[in-house]
């Protein structure tokens, strides 16, 4: 019913599923977003859940996380994903290839199979880090063309780059 | 139901690969969407239960109830009982859990509990008994493929911690698989304080020396087999084949291994 009313007034949902390795910035991004404050956090054991409205549209952006102990546990939030947040911290230059398999692990999951793909490249205010351009090879992402994916530079604690991921994530839902 | 552990990742090549990432030792192989890459637990991906979009209102449902979770059960608990007939969706799986068998209240009152446990001294045999069976509960889980991993690690601690806990009864093989199925859905030490949750509160003497409390249980089902299905009842007693025979598996492994796998979750 509520999914009836909200077609009629042109106001739409979408399930995202935000994931990366730990300390990448997904549970700041996260209450970023729903608060516009950069919050304090800890680890996240389990995860975190909200939904964000924007221009109309009702995003619920599960924060899962990241720690490598608990990332089998991933798998129990892929059914119903319309879009992932892969987050990576871009001055974290050692693990990018632990993300970059961990990222093409997830995408290439069944149950992952029709989201879009959204990468924040984030920690962007830090001293080197990598540039979108530079990430996007290093993350094997250039050679994807069957999927809809786009790279976002992003500072999570100012709020950079975050709401052109939610615009970009709006105008590219699969229907 | 006991699986050869030598080789768990037969891949199996129909073109729909996976990348199995950080774990270097394993090749491709597709894995269904509950971890499992095989075995008698392996669910054939185009089996789809429920639509996606029935899945994503089910979630925002549970959502609400999960927020409110005391009201939800002290006023409408009618309907959280048949939401959860009708199935948890998994991305709520494990923190429902929780709630449901009360798990994380026991956890809150005894915090560092859980380590304590890890660092104390338990009954001899104990450390021996269960490595031999570490190796052996779900081998065609992504989780617990691998000899040593992360995964058989964390199942060691709890199955370990829990002995500790409870040293009348000790460790019982019967807790590995039920370990097993917990950490697939919650961290280590949620996993821990939910077996305690279920053995102390609904199967209370389950693992005593002497599983009486299996054999009254075995009884009952005879009990209820007579009276439901007298031809069934009739053509076992013939054969003289007692519940005790065929139920000690289901009841003490609380059906894990027996069922299929979208059922064993959803009971």
């Amino acid at each position: 019913m509520g999914n009836m009313l909200g077609r009629l007034f042109g106001n739409k949902e979408m399930r995202l599923l935000m994931l990366g390795l730990d300390a990448a910035g997904k549970t700041t991004i996260l209450y970023k977003l729903k608060l516009d404050q950069a919050v304090t956090t800890i680890p996240t054991v389990g995860f975190n859940v909200e939904t964000i409205v924007y221009k109309k549209t009702r995003f619920n952006v599960w924060d899962v996380g990241g720690q490598d102990k608990i990332r089998p546990l991933w798998r129990h939030y892929y059914t119903g994903t319309q879009g992932l947040i892969f987050v990576i911290d871009c001055a974290d230059v050692d693990r990018i290839e632990e993300a970059k398999n961990e990222l093409h692990r997830i995408i290439n999951d069944r149950e992952m199979r029709d989201a879009v793909i959204l990468i924040f490249a984030n920690k962007q205010d830090l001293p080197d880090a990598m540039k979108p351009c530079e990430l996007q090879n290093r993350l094997g992402l250039t050679n994807i063309r069957d999927r809809n994916w786009f790279v976002q530079p992003s500072c999570a604690t100012r709020g950079d780059g975050l709401e052109d991921g939610l615009r970009w994530l709006m105008a590219n839902q699969k229907q | 139901m006991e699986e050869s552990t030598e080789n768990p990742t037969d891949p199996v090549d129909n073109g729909n690969h996976v990348e199995t990432g950080s774990s270097s030792s394993r090749s491709t192989v597709e894995i269904d969407k509950y971890g499992f890459t095989g075995g008698s637990q392996y669910t054939n991906p185009e089996f789809e239960e429920i639509s996606v979009i029935k899945i994503r209102q089910r979630e925002v449902k549970w959502l609400t109830m999960l927020d409110n979770w005391d009201l939800w059960m002290a006023k409408k608990f009618q309907k959280v009982k048949r939401r959860c007939r009708k199935g948890i969706p998994s991305s709520l799986r494990g923190r429902a859990w929780q709630l449901l068998s009360g798990s994380n209240l026991l956890q809150k009152q005894q915090v560092g509990k859980y380590m304590e446990l890890l660092q104390s001294q338990a009954g001899t045999n104990t450390v021996e008994d269960i490595e031999k069976d570490l190796h052996r509960q779900f081998p065609f889980h992504e989780m617990f493929a691998q000899r040593g991993g992360t995964g058989q690690q964390d199942l060691y601690n709890i199955l370990y911690a829990y002995a500790v806990y409870n040293p009348k009864d000790g460790y019982c093989q019967a807790h590995a698989p039920i370990a097993a199925v917990l950490l697939m859905h919650m961290p280590a030490e949620e996993a821990f304080w939910c077996m305690v949750a279920m053995f102390d509160f609904y199967i209370p003497g389950y693992f005593s020396p002497g599983l009486e409390v299996v054999q009254v249980d075995g009884s009952v089902m005879q009990g209820l087999l007579r009276a439901v299905c007298p031809i069934i009842h009739k053509h076992m007693e013939k054969h003289n084949v007692s519940p005790m025979l065929y139920c000690t598996e289901w009841f003490m492994c609380i059906f894990s291994r027996t069922l299929p796998w979208p059922s064993v979750l959803r009971l």
